[in-house]
């Protein structure tokens, strides 16, 4: 029986990989942990106190507005992003190389600053949207400050963001669909419409799904946008659970109920990724 | 020839600077102190934008030239200072010695214990002058608000120094003295002849350009609550909190008031009035778009401005109406506190002795840090002269009679507040009554008291 010799290398290799897991891994247990204490700033003792964050959180109706706003706000933002970037990357495909310089601008502002210019411009008084929106003689709208519309305004915010994202990776995707396969459809008599179910849409599926996943996630955990233009208002209408979460912690100054928003808020996202994920990588097999 | 003449042009400039940084100075040299015993070490700051830290930056030069301290500070806009604050305190980083605070935010920290109480700086012969210094010089209503036993609902003005007041803000009522000449109406002396007022002159054009009636905050946070409300509450003999510490609100003066605050915005306020806070509500008044207007009385600074505001010279100053119990205002301090994580507590209490002095508070007082929390700097010719230029009322009588602290202290009467701000927006944008608002705010306010009441 050969002993086999001790060597220090292979967990030195492992070491970084090991510090970037705990680096990771310590704040979120440290929220974990805040989730199921009592932790309020200005009483310091925190008491450990189970799962009574979850339930009493699972119990009252402003988590469950909360949830609705949130899931309104992705659905919104995917359901006009997704077909809408399909739309721009199939007219740029046919079009001048030169309007593909002007895409990904939008995505080079940083978001902050996207948010206060739409904020600015969507100012019920001085905004320039009504403004123009006078020459049709369409009366002043409070965009951001009535509930009926803040939501709605924000959608259209992250839409004109980020389209453009949808578009480019889309657009690279359509742009590798082998012309073999849609020319001979066209010979063999396929007209436009069919081409683009038939070859183009399966060809990019996968591409749309990691597109899918990105923008969801993201949308799910939207902060910037609604901090920097109504913080959850007026009265609870953007109140996502991220921005719950944000308002629980730094306003409201609990911090254990607050984390408990944003680790629901993660369980979400991690169902929806591994869920997402495994459709791609069937899709990519096959 | 030319290379004489321009070394001499530099002495002489550099003499004229040292001339006047050593006059700067005299003034603080024959305190009894030695001002450079802590030399060489660095304090930091974190600071508010605001005109009295606009007002303060330029000065901090002489304070290094006097103490060979080295001053880092940050200025941030209210709302991300506080919560850079808040997780700069909650952490125990200690990357501020001192910040900038005020009441009801002080009693949250100094519960949570990361507040250093200023007694034993303020008391020590070796770090402070107590004659040039003159403690007994500020109004004693507004050191009053900065102490607190720390006992819940109770023991205001009493027990330990929590910070030092640098500006005060009461609540008065703007208006334009022109528009209401044009109008033919005097200002209004209660608050039913304020709503009709600014109804009446709601959408009217004044000058070329229509007009709002009535602007005041209305954002989801405590302002609307602390700034407006409460005057019109406590005006009316009602209040937030009974003796022990019971949310009352929900009275029938708690919805009245509700309602009726939330009546004006509706009726003759602007639209998206629900966003305004309190920069939104400065701006539109300055750019003269609305007649009636209850803020600070800071704000008189911006509005006198040519530079700043289009209504210079236009602006009337009037204490907001009474009610059925005589008047009412809530009183803010913009004040500096100490972090209990500091390393260098000593050096930032000289700072901060420095930073509220009589010298300095004369002379950032006209470049924006009103309205004086220094009875000697508001009795001085050169304030009594500008504030009588304006038109502006009697502070002496405001702060004497009616500014203070309204709401009893406890560790999270921000939070309450806070509580309270959403609910007001509630009835604001028609989603609640005032009384299922209010209730429902009762709930969860005596919901957040409870843990201090065992």
């Amino acid at each position: 029986m050969s002993k086999k010799k001790f060597s220090i290398l292979p967990y030195l290799l492992c070491l970084p990989a090991i510090l970037i897991l705990i680096y990771i891994l310590y704040p979120f247990g440290v929220g974990l942990w805040y989730s199921l204490t009592d932790y309020v700033f200005y009483i310091p003792q925190k008491n450990f106190i189970g799962f009574s964050n979850y339930l009493k959180n699972f119990l009252s109706i402003d988590f469950w507005i909360s949830l609705k706003i949130t899931l309104g706000y992705v659905i919104g933002v995917l359901c006009v992003e997704i077909p809408l970037g399909i739309g721009i990357a199939l007219l740029l495909d046919r079009s001048h190389q030169v309007f593909r310089y002007f895409l990904p601008l939008p995505l080079m502002i940083p978001l902050v600053t996207s948010a206060l210019m739409w904020k600015l411009m969507m100012n019920p008084d001085s905004g320039v949207l009504n403004y123009l929106l006078s020459f049709l003689g369409i009366k002043p709208i409070g965009w951001l400050a009535i509930p009926n519309t803040a939501l709605y305004a924000i959608i259209f915010i992250d839409i004109w963001t980020f389209t453009p994202f949808v578009a480019l990776i889309v657009l690279a995707s359509i742009q590798n669909i082998p012309k073999d396969q849609t020319e001979a459809a066209r010979i063999d008599g396929a007209n436009d419409w069919q081409v683009f179910y038939k070859i183009s849409i399966p060809f990019i599926l996968p591409a749309l799904l990691i597109v899918f996943l990105f923008r969801a996630i993201d949308s799910f955990n939207q902060f910037t946008l609604i901090y920097a233009t109504t913080q959850g208002g007026p009265g609870n209408a953007t109140m996502t659970l991220h921005v719950r979460g944000w308002y629980d912690v730094i306003v409201a100054s609990k911090i254990g109920m607050g984390m408990t928003n944003l680790i629901i808020l993660w369980v979400i996202c991690y169902i929806l990724s591994t869920y997402i994920l495994k459709l791609w990588s069937k899709r990519l097999s096959r | 020839m030319r290379k004489f003449s321009f070394i001499l042009g530099i002495g002489v400039l550099l003499t004229i600077t040292l001339l006047f940084s050593t006059l700067a100075i005299a003034a603080f040299e024959d305190w009894k102190i030695d001002w450079k015993q802590f030399a060489g070490t660095h304090i930091e700051i974190g600071m508010v934008r605001h005109p009295m830290t606009d007002s303060l930056l330029p000065l901090i030069p002489e304070f290094e030239e006097l103490t060979g301290i080295d001053v880092g500070f940050e200025v941030l806009s209210e709302v991300q200072f506080r919560e850079k604050l808040l997780v700069d305190l909650a952490s125990g980083a200690g990357i501020y010695d001192i910040f900038n605070t005020g009441p009801r935010y002080s009693w949250k920290y100094y519960s949570s214990g990361w507040l250093q109480p200023l007694d034993d700086f303020l008391n020590n012969p070796k770090l402070t002058d107590a004659e040039a210094y003159d403690i007994n010089d500020f109004f004693p209503n507004m050191i009053a608000a900065a102490r607190w036993t720390g006992e819940f609902g109770k023991g205001l003005g009493e027990g330990h120094l929590l910070h030092i007041p640098c500006q005060e803000e009461a609540y008065c009522l703007f208006y334009r003295k022109d528009i209401l000449e044009e109008a033919g109406m005097k200002v209004p002396e209660t608050w039913d002849e304020l709503y009709e007022a600014a109804v009446k002159l709601n959408d009217q054009t004044f000058a070329g350009k229509k007009i709002k009636g009535f602007v005041a905050r209305g954002i989801r946070n405590e302002g609307p609550i602390l700034v407006w409300i409460s005057q019109k509450l406590y005006s009316e003999g009602g209040r937030f909190f009974d003796e022990n510490m019971n949310f009352v609100g929900n009275d029938a003066i708690g919805v009245e008031t509700f309602e009726w605050c939330a009546k004006i915005l509706q009726d003759a306020g602007p639209i998206g009035v629900s966003n305004f806070d309190w920069y939104d509500c400065m701006d539109g008044f300055a750019a003269g778009n609305y007649a009636f207007f209850i803020d600070a009385d800071h704000m008189n600074v911006v509005f006198e401005n040519p530079d700043s505001s289009q209504v210079a010279g236009k602006v009337g100053y009037a204490l907001c109406p009474p009610g059925k119990a005589g008047r009412a205002s809530e009183a803010w301090y913009w004040s500096m506190a100490m972090s209990n994580f500091s390393k260098r507590k000593e050096a930032a209490w000289l700072f901060m002795e420095w930073a509220t002095s009589k010298d300095i508070m004369q002379k950032t007082i006209l470049k924006g840090n009103t309205d004086p929390v220094r009875k000697s700097v508001n009795y001085s010719p050169e304030v009594v002269d500008t504030f009588k230029k304006w038109g502006y009322y009697d502070m002496n009588e405001e702060l004497t009679k009616y500014a203070r602290n309204i709401h009893p202290p406890a560790p999270n009467m921000v939070e309450a507040m806070f509580r309270l701000g959403t609910a007001f927006q509630e009835v604001l944008l028609k989603q609640k009554t005032a009384q299922q608002a209010l209730d429902d705010a009762k709930r969860d306010i005596d919901e957040m008291m409870a843990p201090f009441k065992k």
